[in-house]
């Protein structure tokens, strides 16, 4: 979930500055990943514009309060590196090889899991992380976490024989991960720990690594993620556009090539802008092949003309002649005129009938013709007569029904033989064919018919089967050639139906990233400004007789061409910092922009631990570097391990607050610490060093009465800060409590008791160990106002030591 | 000796050796100007003894410098003198692998030393005053 803080400023950013052909809900979408993103640009709603504020509190305020080592690297036996758990500068000094070093490297490892620095060395390196003389490992560190009575305890143990990852963390007695508390993304932040490999190499990384170290700090991650999304859908979205675009030449090559008309079709499709896309899904799918005119709508026709069946057509023809042949034999001899004999018969038979008796013909006059036999054997004949012309009827009507369904086999020439156009195949023949079958001869002669039928018929057959096999034949041939452009086709149009949607969308998403990249470039200027001041100030005064000088230094640009921008001046000409600068120099530009990084107050780390930055750097520096990070220790915890006595001398020198604490190491890893310095330990040697003086004269004494009134200053200030810490406060109210007493006698009270009220009862209290508590502590109380020591001043500072180490209270149990 | 130096003279004395090259200062200057920088600290401590705590000038040189900031009422003042004088000190005891000290460290002796000058002197003016009589060196100023 992004932090609500970084999305309140982004909203109030567009409230102001609203994108132009971009929405909201897409800036905003990106917020929640690339699905979100997705999502609004298929049209969903933006959907949670709001979001939850982040789950967990920010982490508790920590400083280091002790480093506890047993069988690693250079220390064997248990030994701890106690720290006050304070704001304040600690060296902490050592020979090399002396297991200093391995205290800084135990945390890293503790914190960060594997160390750094090891992880670019060889396995043979990585392998001895072990210390010989001892069997497990332990690293334990403990942290003062502010307002809490209890140091905060994280644990790292590995069994015997056990590899370097496989240890077990434990975080305030519970196996868990750091994440758990809330310290995973401020490690990775606000790194505290700083080792001298990183501070020489820091420099050495690309831009684009010193960009990313540093924007870390500023917060903005959720924004650049977010601007990543956009880019990567951006990207992919750009990616589909050129998908569909990168073949559209070789094909629009092909489809010049091809003849098809289906091909011209897709080529002007093509050629319009946006691309026609649905013409070209028409054509592909056959629609297009339906319409009037159409080349292929036509060779489709004609290979479908409609065929004459030579079955059908010799049947036809047959028939016709059949009928014809039967009307022409009952019409020969008397067939022809059966009726009217029979008519003539039957009017005889008649008339005979009318005339009884008489036998004469009344037509030819002769005797004895007309008998009982003659009307007998007329009377069959008549008979006969009506059936042969009732056959001669029958057969002429078999004969124009014959005519009259040889007629109906000739059909009109069909339409696809007359249409206009060439078709690319020959189909004068059939038509001719077809005009000619479909002249029938005038006068219903069915001779004459069934010969035209006979001889046209099959040529029309001929020709019918001809052209439709040339239509069939030509319409294979184009499509195999169209078979594979449509294919190509296919698998492309859903590519270039993406990409059109894609191309849609580009502007909207190029114009919420622009948006984005505006507003954290605004946010990561505004926010990098105060820690660009705080790089300045500790290279000037890290610089010292550097003649480099730093001028502007900025985050710029965004994903790949993000930098650290180093600007600067070289004896006062512009010049390429990095190029010009000793690896002293370059050392301390690192530590000028590590110790800003580390010291954010969002950070929960109030303590660094730094390890030998004094390396390759010239005396001066090493004063500028004490200066450096005792301006740091103001207000943090600031640890340095170095094995350069220039470093301590320098702080000795400028009379700096520090503590110095020595490590030496024994024969089989025993590990040793003292503390050989300390703001205290060098009032006392200050306040010794004048009062061992040989002939100091009197006026002089309140000199050693001011340093020792600082000795004591020094120690309560540290015990009110311990007892207030143990008592559970914030270290804010410390730092208010010591404001308030106003006496010696006061903040040693504070110290004591814990209430500056209580001022009479410190003498009483501090005299019970020390008699001269009540004297000493008057003098000091005049301090440099001229407190006059009686007697012997050095004896007088062994008081103070005595009273010193009085104020500081026992160490806790366990500790 | 150190009481009848000038602490003024010596430190412009000693600006000069850093800054005038001659084939005489090569290479010498910058123990040169730190042995005349050192000389006008402990001229300027012998007039700020003399005013505030006889006696104290016999004393060690550590000893003296840790005195500067609390007799002076100026402890800033103090540091700074303290930090020429271990950095003037380092580069008179000839140590063969000792660096020399820096331009810019020299010149922050300079100032500690010419700073204190002024301080000396003032003080000893308004001790002066407070007995009724110039000091010897202001009674020659215009």
């Amino acid at each position: 979930m992004p932090d609500a803080a970084l999305l309140s400023l982004v909203a109030a950013r567009w409230e102001a500055h609203p994108a132009t052909g971009t929405s909201a809900p897409l800036v905003l979408a990106a917020f929640r990943g690339r699905e979100a993103v997705l999502g609004v640009l298929e049209g969903e709603d933006g959907g949670g514009a709001t979001t939850e504020p982040a789950a967990s509190r920010a982490p508790d305020p920590v400083h280091l309060a002790a480093i506890t080592v047993e069988g690693f690297r250079g220390i064997g036996e248990r030994a701890t590196l106690r720290l006050h758990p304070a704001p304040g500068l600690t060296l902490v000094v050592g020979r090399n090889g002396s297991g200093k070093s391995s205290f800084s490297e135990a945390l890293e490892i503790l914190l960060l899991g594997t160390n750094r620095r090891w992880d670019r060395r060889s396995p043979v390196w990585r392998d001895g992380w072990r210390n010989l003389h001892h069997r497990h490992t332990v690293i334990e560190a403990r942290f003062a976490a502010d307002g809490r009575r209890e140091p905060l305890v994280v644990s790292r143990r590995w069994d015997d024989g056990a590899g370097l990852q496989e240890s077990t963390l434990s975080v305030g007695g519970r196996q868990r991960s750091l994440e758990s508390i809330g310290w995973a993304q401020p490690l990775a932040s606000y790194p505290p720990l700083l080792s001298h490999h990183e501070l020489e190499s820091a420099l050495d990384d690309t831009p684009s690594h010193l960009y990313d170290a540093l924007a870390g700090i500023l917060g903005l991650g959720d924004l650049r993620a977010a601007q990543e999304t956009l880019r990567g859908v951006r990207l992919d979205l750009e990616r589909a556009v050129r998908a569909a675009g990168d073949p559209v030449d070789a094909l629009v090559r092909r489809l010049e090539d091809s003849a098809d008309e289906r091909a011209a079709t897709v080529l002007a499709a093509l050629r319009s802008r946006p691309w026609d896309l649905d013409a070209i899904g028409e054509t592909l799918s056959g629609e297009a092949a339906a319409d009037e005119g159409s080349t292929l709508r036509r060779l489709s026709d004609l290979a479908a003309l409609p065929v004459l069946a030579r079955e059908e057509l010799e049947a036809t023809v047959r028939g016709l002649r059949d009928a014809d042949r039967l009307v022409t034999e009952l019409q020969r001899g008397e067939g022809a005129r059966a009726d009217e004999l029979a008519d003539l018969l039957e009017r005889a038979l008649e008339v005979h009938a009318h005339a009884a008796g008489q036998t004469a013909c009344p037509v030819c006059g002769t005797e004895g013709v007309l008998t009982y036999a003659w009307r007998r054997h007329t009377g069959e004949r008549l008979r006969s007569l009506r059936e042969d012309a009732e056959a001669l009827r029958a057969a002429r009507a078999r004969r124009e029904a014959a005519i009259a369904g040889a007629t109906l086999l000739v059909t009109a020439v069909p339409a696809p033989l007359t249409e206009s156009g060439d078709p690319g195949v020959p189909v004068e023949p059939a038509l001719q064919a077809w005009r000619r079958w479909s002249a029938i001869p005038e006068g219903g002669d069915a001779q004459r018919l069934a010969a035209h039928l006979q001889e046209r018929g099959q040529q029309l057959i001929a020709a019918v089967a001809e052209l439709r096999r040339s239509a069939r034949e030509e319409l294979d041939r184009r499509q195999r050639t169209w078979r594979p452009i449509a294919d190509t086709l296919v698998t492309w149009l859903p590519a270039a139906r993406d990409a059109r949607a894609a191309a849609e969308r580009v502007p909207a998403v190029r114009a919420a990233e622009t948006w984005l990249r505006d507003a954290h470039d605004e946010l990561r200027d505004e926010r990098f400004r105060p820690i660009a001041e705080a790089v300045q100030a500790n290279w000037s005064a890290l610089r010292q007789d550097s003649n480099v000088s730093l001028g502007v230094l900025r985050l710029a640009g965004a994903s790949t061409r993000r930098q650290l921008v180093l600007d600067g001046s070289v004896d006062g000409e512009a010049a390429p910092l990095l190029g010009v600068m000793s690896q002293g120099e370059l050392n301390c530009l690192a530590l000028s922009l590590f110790l800003p990084r580390a010291s954010q107050p969002e950070s929960p780390f109030r303590f660094v631990v730094i390890d030998d930055p004094v390396q390759a750097m010239d005396p001066s520096k090493v004063e500028g570097l004490a200066t450096a990070l005792a301006a740091a220790a103001r207000d943090r915890q600031v640890v340095v391990l170095t094995h350069d006595t220039r470093l301590p001398e320098a702080v000795r020198f400028l009379r700096l607050p520090a503590t110095v604490i020595e490590v030496a190491r024994r024969e089989g890893s025993i590990v040793e610490l003292r503390e050989l310095d300390s703001p205290v330990r060098r009032h006392i040697d200050d306040a010794l060093a004048v009062a061992r003086s040989d002939g100091l004269p009197p006026e002089a004494r309140r000199v050693v009465a001011g340093f020792c009134r600082m000795a004591l200053e020094a120690a309560a200030t540290r015990a009110v800060a311990q007892r207030m810490r143990r008592e559970g406060r914030r270290f804010a109210d410390v730092e208010a409590e010591l404001e308030r007493p106003t006496t010696l006698l006061m903040l040693l009270a504070l110290a004591l008791f814990g209430d500056a009220s209580r001022s009479a009862d410190v003498v009483p209290r501090l005299a019970r160990d020390e008699p001269g508590a009540a004297e000493t502590l008057r003098i000091c109380n005049r301090g440099a106002h001229g407190g006059a020591i009686p007697g012997d001043p050095a004896a007088f500072v062994r008081v103070v030591e005595s009273l010193t180490r009085l104020l500081a209270p026992p160490e806790p149990a366990g500790g | 000796m150190a009481e009848e130096s000038d602490p003024h003279a010596l430190v412009a004395a000693a600006r000069d050796v850093a800054r005038i090259e001659t084939e005489a200062t090569a290479g010498l200057w910058p123990r040169a100007a730190a042995l005349l920088t050192r000389q006008a600290l402990e001229a300027a401590m012998a007039r700020l003894w003399a005013a505030t705590a006889p006696g104290l000038e016999r004393t060690s040189g550590r000893c003296q410098v840790l005195c500067v900031g609390t007799l002076l009422g100026d402890p800033d003042l103090g540091g700074r003198v303290t930090l020429a004088w271990n950095v003037l000190s380092e580069a008179c005891h000839h140590r063969v692998y000792r660096l020399p000290p820096t331009a810019s460290e020299l010149e922050r002796a300079f100032e500690a030393a010419w700073d204190l000058a002024e301080a000396t002197e003032a003080l000893a003016c308004e001790a002066a005053e407070r007995r009724g009589r110039l000091p010897p060196r202001a009674e020659g100023l215009p």
